[in-house]
Formats: structure tokens, sequence, C-alpha cells
């Protein structure tokens, strides 16, 4: 007790220099959040401080963000404890969630508001009578007074209201009414449902929107009551905001649609026109691969309808949760690929060879499936060159890729792949991928087990041939010329190095460099918690990264670049 | 010196070498008048040369025979088959001694001269001993010219100091040594060249001097870089030799005065002993780079052992133009020798077609070739036209020229490897540093490439091919200035020494001024500018010289070159 009356005074007397708000800001490191909450409240309610005042929401208003985020918490807990008039409590709720901006924390004072409804009903009823007056500051409160009464009447009484602000009050307290009856929940979808089909104003549709899957979130069975027509009435004639709110949606509340609602989401959100970029972006954090409900190739449709109408090129850390759906699964990293390199899309195309390049290291290849290819020849011919345009640096899974077109494709494209497996891709490397090939000599497929045997008998013919002329060394540049090729080698190798420090995690001042000229291990004293220092002596870890530079670059760059570009901008025909 | 002179002819692997190359400047030199050459037929009964004259030492004039051998001479050489040394001078005494001598020389004392490469043997001394004892009698002597001996000869007669001069006898010394290092070897070797003709006119003696000295020189530092697997500086000094020689002796021309003539004939008679040089060493070069792995898909390519692709495209365009140039030798050597020895001709156009052949090979199976990143690669590409012409295989080498003109464009727009005028390998190295327009037009200031591919477009492509060309060059490289070269009044003075500042440049064959200006310019130019046909080896039928020096010193061929029926 003797520490909370210095408590007290502390604040009491800040509170006369006008230094309410700092002290607590001190007082929050040495005091618990919730003792110091109660303690204000105390002292606000026996008239000691007025924590409500304009001087101190100023003060708060003026705080930098750290200090903000010290103070708040103590703030919250006295907040439902605290004895004012309604008006007052509110400024000060809506004072710290403004400060508080766009913290996923910045709501938690409206619990407090609502508990402050609860512990003071009567002060609730009133907020809710002048809402239903029309006093703009009420009905910015209503909802939290509406929840702090727990009467779920009120809700409908709102609904009912002919006034569209009045009902959108309704709305938002619906979608977050907790504890619903099967009952109220079947009123509140019928009055969202209504809402949809009266083509109510934006503002009140997108909160009924919200507040009906809200409820159907929390629906604990897996048919939710009205969904189908509510879904089927709202994507009649949906607007691209409706639609951009359904994908986030899917997000927010992810029990509450069903299989047929997701399919008709994606279905519809490829027609939206703006916006494009935020219905993505939801679709790719809602959507999950271990959900029943979620079809692959219909979120493949949906991704592929709008990524090329991006303006930048999409990367793999935007849709990283897709690019883990479709390596998860062989049938999904089939299908995807059959259907994008025969797409032909540039952006489509690029993003798999980004797809390859962050999710193939241990396992590169790729067997498309003969469902997956499409079924012309033309087509077939069309993927194969796709393959090799854009997945050029990735030998192996292009050339896995160009295995199954000669395991399954068309009977008359198997000498155009087989060419392309040659020149190309087998002239340009002949490491990992000749492996790959070796190992493709098992293959169950007697198509394939002929093809790469070919392949590698004509190999190893090329290759004694170029070691028949390693004797040559007329051909050889100069001295002078290798050194100048050195030399800029050397200028490269350190442009690479000056760049790969700059994108690293490692890169000063983020982490302590230290270049150790010899040695393998490195000493240091380590400290514990209490200061006692420790020997560490410490293996170093050499990482490398090796890469394989096709040949062709070298031995005809002009060519090589010449049948890339070709491959990656032609268009298919159809 | 002599000891470097002496490992020289021990290092000649081949008897042609000495008797066709060595001797017959050797002996002329040392006052001999030289009868009897293998460069006119075959060994006649045992008897390499047959030369008449008096050499120091003598108190007459004697008909000297002899009897040439590569290397050493050991048992098994003396007598073995009928090739062996022993039955060559038996066939001397048995046949040509009776049979072969001229009336005018009945009456002279008879030299047979053993003459070798190397040694000869301990283990054969007695048995030559004994030869020359039983045989010898007061009109007929024997000889034994070793390699100690010749080397002594060559040492007094041609390549004394005060012969060959401090200066050539040093960067003789130093293209010796840098054999290993091509372009070293080549630089001492063209300075060599520089000084043993200078630019002035020299007297009649002392040019035929300096032309044996340096076909000497040029067959020593050719021998060392053989023994040293470097056959690179073999081509190129065995070219520039020519090239050299031509210039010595590009103004004489046929007199009426038989005695004049005379003389005439013995300055023509060393440069097809240079032309040889180069015909053989070329050979060489051919059959060891070219013929075995032409038909490898990436063999010649990844045999220039570079991660630059500028390594391998100026490597391959340089093979490129040599066998074209060797082709184009060979192709008219075997026609001027159709009717006097239509066997030698049927051989030469045999090599002729092989060079065409693999030069199809060469260009299928390295796709470099397809893309040239110099803008002067247009004298190569030129050159096996020119060749394609004479041979009358123009169509085979068609889709190569559409192949150019659509890659080279295909470059410009996608900012690759496009061609560039930048002559310096550390600029080509990094070809093409920016993709802005203002490096386009540094890069592409001036083309000789350009409008020579569009001249043989308006010939043979589509105008839809001639249109794309045209609209890529416009765009991309509006301020290139598209030219051609035509040889001036100083040409034949300067080309084949290698100075590049002559000739006439024409400079309005933009291909965006339409096919009919283009044509309409190109034969305006033409037929002002004719300086070309006072070419003195154009004058003698000698193209393949003057492309030949289009190639090595990297000037352009003419447009009177361009087309052309054989």
């Amino acid at each position: 007790m003797k520490v909370d009356n210095q408590i007290e005074i502390k604040l009491v007397k800040a509170e006369q220099r006008s230094e309410l708000i700092t002290s607590i800001s001190n007082l929050s490191f040495k005091v618990e959040p919730k003792h110091l909450g109660k303690i204000l409240s105390e002292i606000h309610n026996n008239g000691k401080i007025n924590l409500l005042s304009s001087e101190n929401i100023k003060s708060i208003s003026n705080l930098g963000n750290n200090d903000f985020w010290m103070i708040v918490d103590p703030l919250i807990v006295s907040i439902p404890n605290l004895k004012s008039r309604y008006q007052k409590i509110q400024f000060f709720v809506e004072a710290l969630v403004n400060k508080a901006g766009n913290d996923l924390a910045a709501t938690m004072p409206y619990q407090s508001f609502i508990e402050w409804c609860k512990l003071n009903p009567d002060e609730a009823k009133k907020i809710i009578l002048a809402a239903k007056k029309r006093n703009t500051d009420s009905m910015r409160s209503a909802v939290f007074a509406i929840h702090g009464l727990g009467e779920f009447q009120n809700i409908v009484d709102f609904l009912n209201c002919k006034e569209p602000n009045l009902r959108e009050i309704g709305f938002k307290a619906l979608g977050f009414w907790n504890n619903i009856s099967d009952v109220n929940t079947q009123i509140g979808i019928e009055h969202c449902l209504t809402a949809i089909q009266d083509r109510e104003e934006k503002i009140t549709r997108k909160v009924a929107i919200e507040a009906a899957f809200r409820l159907w979130e929390k629906e604990g069975k897996t048919s939710k009551s009205l969904q189908a027509d509510f879904i089927n009435c709202l994507l009649k004639e949906p607007t691209d905001d409706d639609l951009v709110l359904l994908c986030a949606l899917l997000y927010y509340c992810p029990k509450a649609s069903t299989a047929h609602t997701i399919k008709k989401i994606l279905q519809a959100s490829k027609q939206i026109g703006t916006n494009f970029d935020s219905a993505l972006q939801w679709i790719e954090k809602a959507l999950t691969w271990r959900d029943g409900r979620w079809s692959f190739p219909e979120a493949v449709d949906f991704f592929e309808t709008l990524i090329p109408k991006l303006e930048s090129p999409p990367t793999y850390d935007r849709f990283r949760n897709f690019c883990k759906w479709a390596m998860m699964d062989s049938e999904c990293s089939s299908f995807l690929f059959s259907r994008w390199l025969n797409k032909g899309n540039i952006k489509l195309c690029n993003f798999l060879t980004e797809l390859v390049e962050m999710e193939f290291e241990n396992n590169p290849a790729i067997a498309v499936q003969k469902k997956d290819l499409p079924e012309t020849t033309d087509d077939q011919i069309f993927l194969a060159k796709k393959c090799i345009g854009f997945l050029w640096f990735y030998p192996i899974t292009a050339a896995s890729i160009l295995l199954s077109l000669i395991k399954n494709g068309n009977k008359d494209v198997y000498e155009y792949v087989e060419e392309l497996l040659w020149y190309p891709l087998l002239l340009s490397y002949s490491g990992e991928l000749k492996t790959y090939l070796e190992e493709q000599k098992r293959n169950r497929s007697k198509r394939i087990k002929t093809a790469v045997s070919t392949l590698l008998d004509r190999h190893s013919e090329y290759l004694k041939g170029l070691e028949q002329a390693r004797e040559i060394n007329e051909l050889e540049p100069s001295v002078e010329k290798r050194r100048a090729a050195t030399l800029k080698g050397l200028q490269r190798n350190y442009e690479i190095q000056k760049e790969s420090l700059e994108q690293s995690v490692l890169k000063p001042p983020l982490s302590q460099t230290s270049t150790l000229l010899y040695g393998n291990q490195c000493f240091t004293m380590v400290a514990d918690v209490k200061g006692m220092k420790y020997p560490d002596i410490c293996p170093l870890r050499e990482i490398t990264f090796n890469v394989e530079l096709p040949k062709l670059s070298v031995i005809d760059p002009a060519g090589l670049n010449q049948l890339l570009v070709v491959f990656r901008a032609e268009k298919n025909k159809q | 010196m002599r000891i470097l002179l002496k490992e020289y002819l021990a290092s000649l692997k081949e008897r042609d070498e000495l008797d066709k190359s060595v001797l017959p400047n050797l002996l002329s030199q040392m006052g001999l008048k030289i009868i009897e050459t293998p460069m006119r037929g075959n060994r006649q009964y045992g008897v390499d040369i047959a030369a008449v004259g008096k050499l120091s030492g003598d108190n007459s004039h004697y008909l000297y025979l002899f009897s040439v051998k590569a290397g050493d001479v050991g048992r098994s050489e003396w007598n073995s088959g009928t090739q062996s040394v022993r039955s060559q001078l038996q066939e001397i005494m048995d046949d040509y001694l009776q049979m072969c001598v001229s009336k005018e020389h009945e009456d002279l004392k008879v030299k047979i001269c053993l003459c070798l490469g190397g040694e000869l043997k301990q283990n054969v001394k007695t048995n030559w001993s004994n030869f020359t004892n039983k045989y010898t009698k007061n009109e007929i002597q024997f000889e034994l010219w070793n390699g100690d001996a010749l080397a002594e000869y060559m040492e007094k007669s041609l390549l004394a100091r005060e012969l060959l001069g401090d200066d050539s006898q040093s960067k003789f010394q130093k293209a010796l040594a840098m054999v290993n290092e091509s372009q070293a070897c080549y630089d001492h070797t063209y300075n060599l060249l520089k000084t043993l003709f200078p630019e002035k006119i020299q007297t009649g003696k002392d040019r035929l001097l300096k032309l044996r000295q340096s076909y000497i020189c040029l067959h020593a530092i050719c021998a060392w870089a053989i023994d040293a697997k470097n056959l690179d500086v073999v081509y190129r000094i065995s070219e520039l030799g020519l090239l050299f020689c031509w210039d010595v002796i590009r103004h004489l021309k046929s007199e009426t005065n038989p005695r004049k003539n005379q003389k005439i004939d013995v300055y023509y008679r060393i440069l097809w002993q240079y032309v040889w040089l180069y015909l053989s060493k070329s050979e060489l070069y051919f059959e060891k780079v070219v013929y075995p792995h032409a038909d490898k898909l990436h063999a010649l390519s990844a045999s220039v052992k570079s991660k630059e692709s500028i390594d391998i495209n100026l490597a391959m365009f340089d093979l490129l133009g040599r066998m074209a140039v060797r082709a184009l030798w060979t192709a008219i050597l075997g026609r001027a020798n159709s009717d006097t020895n239509p066997e030698y001709s049927k051989l030469l156009r045999n090599q002729t077609t092989k060079i065409v052949d693999k030069l199809v090979s060469l260009i299928n199976n390295n796709p470099t070739l397809h893309s040239p990143f110099k803008d002067d690669h247009m004298i190569d590409i030129a050159l096996v036209m020119y060749l394609a012409q004479q041979t009358g295989s123009v169509e085979r080498f068609l889709p190569w020229l559409h192949s150019l003109a659509e890659r080279t464009t295909f470059e410009l727009i996608t900012n690759s490897k496009y061609p560039t005028c930048f002559k310096e390998y550390n600029e080509l190295l990094v070809h093409p540093f920016k993709n802005d327009q203002q490096y386009r037009n540094e890069a592409c200031a001036g083309s000789i490439l350009y409008p020579y591919l569009f001249f043989w477009l308006l010939k043979e492509a589509s105008n839809i091919q001639i249109d794309h060309f045209t609209d890529c060059l416009g765009g991309k490289i509006p301020n290139c200035t598209h030219q051609a070269w035509f040889p001036d009044k100083k040409t034949d003075q300067m080309i084949w020494r290698g100075e590049i500042d002559h000739g006439i440049a024409v400079d309005n064959l933009s291909p965006r001024i339409g096919k009919e200006d283009f044509v309409k310019n190109l034969n305006d130019s033409i037929k002002h500018c004719r300086e070309i046909e006072n070419i003195s080896a154009i004058q003698r039928g000698l193209i393949p010289l003057f492309l030949c020096a289009c190639r090595h010193y990297r000037m352009p061929v003419p447009p009177r070159l361009w087309i052309t029926t054989h």
C-alpha cells in the first residue's frame, strides 16, 4: 500500500504540473500496466486527477510513437472503471485509437469502451438514444454501446431504421456480435441479403456484406445460411469494390465460405477492372492447400487472369502461398507448368522461372502428366519452346518437362523435343544435366529411355570431337588478350561481390563484420546474463554457390540470344 | 649465328624443304648457276640439284651435282632400298653422268656433293670413304656438305653480319626466340622484313640478295615455329613474306629484250618460292587446325579455350578469311596450270574443292560465324563470297549471308553483340557496353559490313527481308556512315607493306537511300574510282595476292571485287 501511495502522490503531483502523461510514461517502466491502470482509474474517480482532460488528451497526441505504446496498456486498463459522462470517455478512446494509427492493436481501446458501456448501461443507452437522433458523435460510438448492452434487439432496431447511416450501425454491430444464436444469425443474414437485394448505398452494402461473412464465420455448420442466395445476388452485378471486399473476406473470414462460394468469388473476381492488385493480394493470403474447399485449378485460373494485368512483374515473395501450394503437390506443378507455359504469357512464364529459382533447389524435376498436356501437336511444340525460353537457366527442370513431352506427348512432337534437348540444352549444360539424363536411362518409359540413350551417345561423340581439337593451340587468344579478359573478369567479380554484400543480411551496420585472414575457426569471449565471460571457439562455415554457365553463351551468344528471345516472345496462335 | 643455322638445317624434316627452299637460294648466292632444280620436276637419276660455276677454292668451273638428304645419314639411310644414299650416288655415276649431262657441260669437271641437313654418322663414314675413293678420278670429285658446312656457307654467303646487317640479324634472332608467342614473333618478323626491304628502291643485286636472305630467314623462323608446334605464326609470316616479296618485285614488267627478261625470270622464280612457302606452310596449318576438326560441331570454337565469346568470334572469322584466301590461290593456280601441268592443276583444284567444303562445314559447325562482332569481318565474308563466285558455289553460301543479315539486325534490336567498328580488343571485350543511342552511334559510327550485306540482299533476298534490314538499320543506327573503300594511286605503293593511310572512301551507300540510288552510287563510284585496275597484282592476274593483302592488313575488299565471274 505504501508503494501505491507513492505512485498516487507522484501522479497527483504530476497532474498539478500538467505532466501526468509523462509521469505515467515513466512509471510504466516500473509498475505493471494492470496495476497502474487500476490506480489511474481510482485517483481519477476520486477527483485527484482528471485523466480525461483536454490537456491530457493533447499530451497523448504529442507523444512519440514509443512513449505512446508504453502508456497505452495502463490507460486501456483504466478505461472501463472510469466514472464520467460517455462523451468524455468516447473522446479519450478516440484519441487513443487515432494516435495508434494503423497498428493492429489500434482498436484495443474500443474493447475497453465496450467494457465501460457494459459497466455503465445508462450511459450506453444514452449513446444509442442520441445516435438514433442522429447525433454524429453518438453514431460513431453506438456500435460499442450496443455491444456493451448486449441486447440483440438494439441491432434489429437499427437494422429496421430507414436511414442508411443508422442501418450501417446495425450491420456493424451485427458483424461483431459474439455468441449469436442460430435464430439471430438467420435474422441478421436476412437483413444483409435484403440490403444487397435492395442495392443499398455503397457503404451500407459494404458493411452488410462484411456482417454476413462474419456471421457465417461464427456459424458452426458447414452449410451456411442463405449463402448461395446471397452470393448469387451479390455477383449478379458486382462492383470492383464488392469483388475486392469479397476477396478480402475470404482471408479475414476463412471459415465463412463454402467451396461453391470460393469458386464463385474466384470466377467473378477475374472480371475485376480496377484494384486487381488488392484482389490478388487478398486471395494469395486467403488460399490454403490444406482445405478441400479450395481448388488449385480455380486458383490458377484466377491468378493467370489477373497477374498479367499487374504493372510490376509478379514476385515469389508476393505469391509465396500460391507458390508453396504449386510445389507441394506434383499434380499441381504438372498442371501449373503445362498450363502457363502453353499460355505463353511473358509475366506468367517469368513467374514460373522465379518459382523454380526459389522452390526447386533440391528437386528441380517436374513431371508433366498426360492429362495436363495440351492436345494438339502445335501446342505441345509451343510449350516445349516456352520451356526452353523461360526455364533456360534451370536445365534439369526444363529437361524434365521436355522428357514428359516425349513420354506423354504426341508422336510427331518427339523428334522436335529431342532436338531441343540436344540443342540448346545438352550442348550448353554438360554437368548436372548429363547426370540427370544418365539417371533417366533407368526411367520406366521406353520412349524416355530411347531418347536419352540417343542423346547421350550423340553427346559422347560431340565431346570426342572437342577433345580431339584440344591439341590446337593456334586459335587461342594472345597473352595480352587473356590478360585483358582476366582484368574484365576481376572487375566483374568485384562488382558481384559488392552487389551481393549490398543485398546480404550480413551487411553492416545490421551485423558486425570481421575479415579473418587466416585460420578456419574464430575465437571470442561470450558473456552470459550475469556478465560472466567464457571463451568460445567457433568453427567457420563456408557457404558456396555454384552455377553452370551455358556453354552456348560463349560459343554462340548471339545465336543463343536470338533463339531464347524468339522462344520467349512467340505467341500461341490460339 | 652458325649454331642457329645448324639447328635450323637439322630441323628440316623433309628433303623438299632443303632442296626446294634453302639450297637453290644458297647456291645462287654463292655464285653457281642452277641448271636443274626440283622446282621443275622430280629427282633425276640421283641428282636433286645440278649447277655450274666456280666456288671460292675452285681452280676452274665445275658441274656440281647435289644429292640431298634431310637430317642425319646413318646405316639405314646409307644402304637400304632404292632411295638410299649409296644407290643415289651409284645412279649418278651409272646413269646421270652417262645420259643427262648436256653438251655444253660435257667438258666440265664434276663435283658430286652429298648434301645433308644433319651429319654423316660415324658408322657410315668408312662406307663413304670407300665409295668416294673408288670413284674419284681426275674429272670426278666427291664432297660432303653436312649441316656444319651448309651453315657455314649460309652464314658467309647470305646471313653474314656484313650482308644481313646488325639490325636485321638482331630482329631475326628475336623472331626465332619468340616463336612460341605468335604476335611477338610476327612483330619481329615484320620489323625484319621492313629492315631488309627499305622503301627506297635498291639495286638489282642487292634486291636479289635481300629476297634470298628474307626467304631463308622466314624459312628458318617457320621451321623453328613448327618445332615449337605454333603453326599460327607460320601461316602469318609466310603470308607476310609473300606480300613483301611482291612489293619488291611488283614494278618489274616483261621486257622485249630477252636478257632483261631472263633477269626478271629470276625474280619470278623467287616469287614462286615465296608462293610455295605460303602454300606449303598454310597447308600445314590447315592440316592441323582445320581439316580434321571443321566437320565436328563446336570443335574449333571450343579449341579457342576462352570464356570470352569475342575470342571465339575473332578466331573463327580469322580462320574463315585465311581459308578463303588459300582456296583463291589454289583456284587461280589450278586454272593457270590446267594446260601446262594438268596433274598439278587437278591437285590444286581438289585442294580448292576441299577447302570450299571445309568452309561450309566450318560455318555450319561454328555458329559464331553467323554473327560478326566486328564491322571489318566484312573482309572475311567478302573473301568467302569472292571464292564462292570463283568456284561456282554461291548457292551454298547464300543461306549464310541471309543469316548474317538477319542476325546482325536482330542483335541491333536486342542490343546484344552487334557488329561494331571498334577495333581495340578491350572495347570489343565489353561491347555492347551500354544500351543507349549515344553509345550505339559511337559503336556503329561507320560500317563497311552493312552495305556489303545489303548489296547481296538486293541480289538474292526478298523485298520483305530487304525492307526489314533497311528499317532496322534506319531505326537503330540512323547516324552510321555506310561506306565502301576503293584503292587510289598510292595504294599499290603502300598496301603490301601494311600501310593503311591510302584509298578512297565512298560514303553514300546507306541502305536507307533505296535500291536504285544505292546501285547508282555504287556504279558511279566504281566507274570513277578505277585505280584498282592499276594495282600491280591485279594487272598481272594475281588477284588473290591483292585480296591476301586486304585480309592480312584488314583493308576492305573494294566493290569491284564484290562480284565476279570466273
